[in-house]
């Protein structure tokens, strides 16, 4: 098992919904994991300057190459938890802007699917995270080198630290694959199974996610 | 329960079609139907005259409304009735009539086909694709091609006549049939109704193997 050092681990959240052709609303839901280079202990870390760091950092070239407006992805919340060893805090959120993107869409069920990697291998330390709705324009079974030069910056974003200052100290979260299955939340954060992010990858297909299906109409 | 009473003169008809994905491969796109003689008569035709008739007919109305990047490779049919028979080729599926650009080519139109008799070995589902870009909207098949599609659909449930006689679309259950020795055994129901979805279906089978 390849443990992360100790630290404050941060999940955060970022939900939306899809107003689908036949009226009702699909849920969008992705989530990245953050360690601190810090673990405090009875809360006194940032959680709004992280948040903010993030939608900065990796939300503010997300929400470009996902489809926007009415019928597109619409925020909702953002929120998450912070783990300190055994203790969670949840945090509610407010940021989280609007994709500017509006544009014909590909059904709620397409999807990017972009790999994450870290230098330890096997499952526990691989991630995908799933983006969409997504561009009609795709013309065949694959995006555009244009296109995917686009979705590839944004998922690059995913690799970068978030850096704040809180309480006049620098924090530096570094995104991490956490292992939820091998992972246990134990006093002094010892017990996270998980690695660094080092790598992503953009395929040129675009994949399909089915959880976010309009239900059938007929 | 007790079962239909078992079908007979049933010809199992093969619809070949391909795909060029973007990148290169060729994806096999097929669809299978069945039809049994109704009523029974004597001396009925080939395997072949019936796929004819369904190319003819009512897969006519389905290629009009697929993407140009579907082209038909070959039609095969076989009578069910006995295992020792084998496919013959007819005309050849045509090819999609909408121009591109396309969807992906596990995007599909599924459509539920209901018999009289309940249960799953009584139901079936198609996958027709690949769809044109111009006849989805959002989720959904555009507005100007839904009653095309439920029209074609519908001539996917009525009767078709081959060589002079009638031939019924039916579900065939392979679960309680016995195809693979004789004398088979072949349990079926007609269709009656065909349910379209207006939401698109997905048919990962048929998705480009993952381009990075």
């Amino acid at each position: 098992m390849n443990h992360l050092p100790p630290g404050d681990l941060y999940h955060i959240v970022y939900k939306g919904t899809v107003l689908a052709a036949g009226g009702t609303n699909r849920v969008f839901i992705n989530s990245w994991w953050y360690l601190a280079d810090h673990l405090t202990g009875g809360g006194g870390f940032p959680t709004a300057p992280v948040w903010a760091a993030f939608e900065s950092t990796v939300w503010s070239q997300v929400k470009t190459v996902i489809i926007g407006g009415p019928n597109g992805y619409v925020p909702v919340d953002s929120f998450g938890t912070i783990i300190e060893g055994s203790v969670v805090w949840f945090h509610n959120d407010v940021v989280q802007a609007a994709p500017p993107n509006v544009a014909a869409r590909m059904p709620t069920s397409t999807a990017m699917c972009v790999g994450m990697h870290c230098a330890a291998r096997g499952r526990p330390y691989q991630g995908r995270k799933f983006l969409g709705p997504v561009y009609i324009g795709v013309g065949g079974d694959e995006v555009t080198p244009g296109q995917q030069a686009l979705w590839q910056a944004a998922a690059n974003t995913f690799l970068l630290p978030l850096t704040v200052v809180f309480g006049g100290v620098n924090w530096t979260l570094r995104p991490v694959i956490l292992s939820q299955l091998y992972s246990t939340f134990v006093a002094g954060a010892t017990g996270l199974v998980g690695d660094f992010l080092t790598s992503v990858s953009v395929p040129k297909t675009y994949s399909s996610w089915r959880h976010r299906r309009e239900r059938t109409v007929r | 329960m007790s079962l239909p009473t078992p079908i007979t003169n049933v010809v199992e008809i093969s619809v070949q079609g391909s795909v060029l994905e973007t990148g290169g491969t060729t994806r096999n796109v097929f669809n299978i139907f069945h039809y049994y003689q109704n009523p029974n008569q004597p001396s009925p035709p080939s395997a072949i005259t019936v796929a004819n008739a369904f190319i003819a007919g009512p897969w006519a109305a389905v290629l009009a409304l697929l993407s140009i990047g579907y082209v038909g490779v070959q039609t095969v049919a076989r009578y069910l009735d006995s295992a020792n028979n084998a496919y013959s080729a007819g005309n050849p599926p045509g090819t999609g009539a909408l121009a591109l650009p396309r969807q992906p080519a596990q995007q599909a139109v599924v459509a539920l086909f209901r018999t009289a008799i309940r249960g799953k070995s009584f139901r079936g589902s198609k996958h027709f694709g690949p769809l044109a870009t111009a006849a989805v909207t959002g989720d959904e098949i555009a507005a100007a091609s839904v009653a095309a599609w439920q029209a074609a659909m519908t001539g996917l449930v009525a009767n078709i006549t081959a060589g002079g006689q009638t031939y019924t679309p039916c579900v065939v259950s392979k679960t309680l049939s016995q195809l693979r020795v004789d004398p088979t055994t072949i349990i079926g129901a007609a269709k009656l109704t065909a349910l379209t979805n207006k939401t698109i279906g997905t048919m990962r089978h048929r998705k480009e193997k993952t381009v990075r």
